[in-house]
């Protein structure tokens, strides 16, 4: 199955990175600060609309387990995980593409 | 203790509304209660907390809202008031910086929601008016060239009922309409960077 070629939003991309293990939606937020060390800041109402439509999409299920019984938890799925393979790819070839064309320009 | 303000702010100024909110938590008066212009501050710690507030897509007592105010909860940002569609947020100023959205689309989405509430009540304005100016030519036909009815003194009439009401309708349109102004702009404004950026 093909995901239109489109990129993914910032939230999208953290999220999904976040959720390769069951997580709450506080978590995400520390993990998406974290990774990115420090700029990219989820907001809770922005979290929450990507992670509605993430549910939606089937790229996230909600996380079966204790834990999840206070917190609410979500995880990745394996559509989740594909988007999240091609959507490295893409961004693979941005950097490629920047570096070849600024190369010793700047 | 508790201190009482009544204060009015239109549906667009609700970022002054925010600001005026986090001067007061400044001060150490931080608001636990709200409803239209009157609101309930507690003394407390100066600056402790910081107030957003946001205009839901439905009441807050509807599932959809409930669910994303128990989300919200869990990342820290508590309910202290609500008024009809609009909950006053609040977390704690240690916890970093409070924002209720992070991008562009949902900031644009916000500002669409305000707005939809003028265009609502200026189409409801516009249907009234619609109504009396009917109301008027159907009592008096010759309002637009038709025979005059017998017996009936359309001047009085006019300035006595029809003009009034069309006059108090319109500035209530007018206002209606300016009020929206600095939230049509923003959103314009947010919607140009998204042109460019997420």
């Amino acid at each position: 199955m093909g995901y239109e070629n489109g990129a993914l939003t910032e939230a999208v991309y953290y999220i999904l990175l976040s959720l390769l293990e069951p997580l709450h939606g506080y978590g995400i937020m520390q993990n998406a600060e974290r990774l990115s060390g420090g700029r990219v800041r989820l907001a809770a109402g922005t979290l929450y609309g990507a992670l509605t439509a993430l549910l939606e999409r089937g790229w996230i299920c909600a996380a079966q387990g204790e834990a999840s019984l206070r917190k609410k938890e979500y995880v990745i799925t394996e559509q989740g995980r594909q988007a999240l393979r091609e959507e490295l790819a893409r961004l693979r070839e941005l950097v490629r593409s920047g570096e070849t064309v600024m190369e010793g320009r700047i | 203790m508790r201190h009482v303000v009544y204060k009015c702010f239109t549906i667009g100024a609700y970022e002054k509304e925010e600001k005026w909110l986090n001067e007061m938590s400044a001060r150490g008066l931080h608001l636990i209660a709200a409803s239209a212009i009157r609101y309930e501050f507690e003394e407390g710690v100066r600056g402790e907390y910081v107030y957003r507030l946001e205009l839901l897509e439905y009441l807050p007592s509807h599932p959809e809202s409930a669910a994303y105010l128990r989300f919200l909860e869990e990342t820290g940002v508590e309910q202290v008031a609500s008024y009809l569609r609009w909950v006053y947020l609040r977390r704690k100023a240690g916890e970093g910086e409070f924002e209720i959205y992070s991008d562009l689309d949902s900031k644009i989405a916000h500002c669409k929601r305000v707005v939809a509430i003028a265009t609502g009540v200026s189409v409801l304005l516009c249907i009234t008016i619609a109504t009396q100016l009917i109301a008027a030519v159907l009592q008096y036909p010759e309002l637009i060239g038709g025979p005059v009815k017998a017996g009936k003194m359309l001047l009085p009439y006019l300035f006595s009922v029809t003009i009034p009401a069309l006059a108090v309708l319109a500035a209530t349109l007018v206002f209606v309409q300016v009020i929206i102004i600095p939230v049509r702009r923003a959103s314009k404004r947010l919607a140009a960077q998204k042109k460019i950026m997420e």
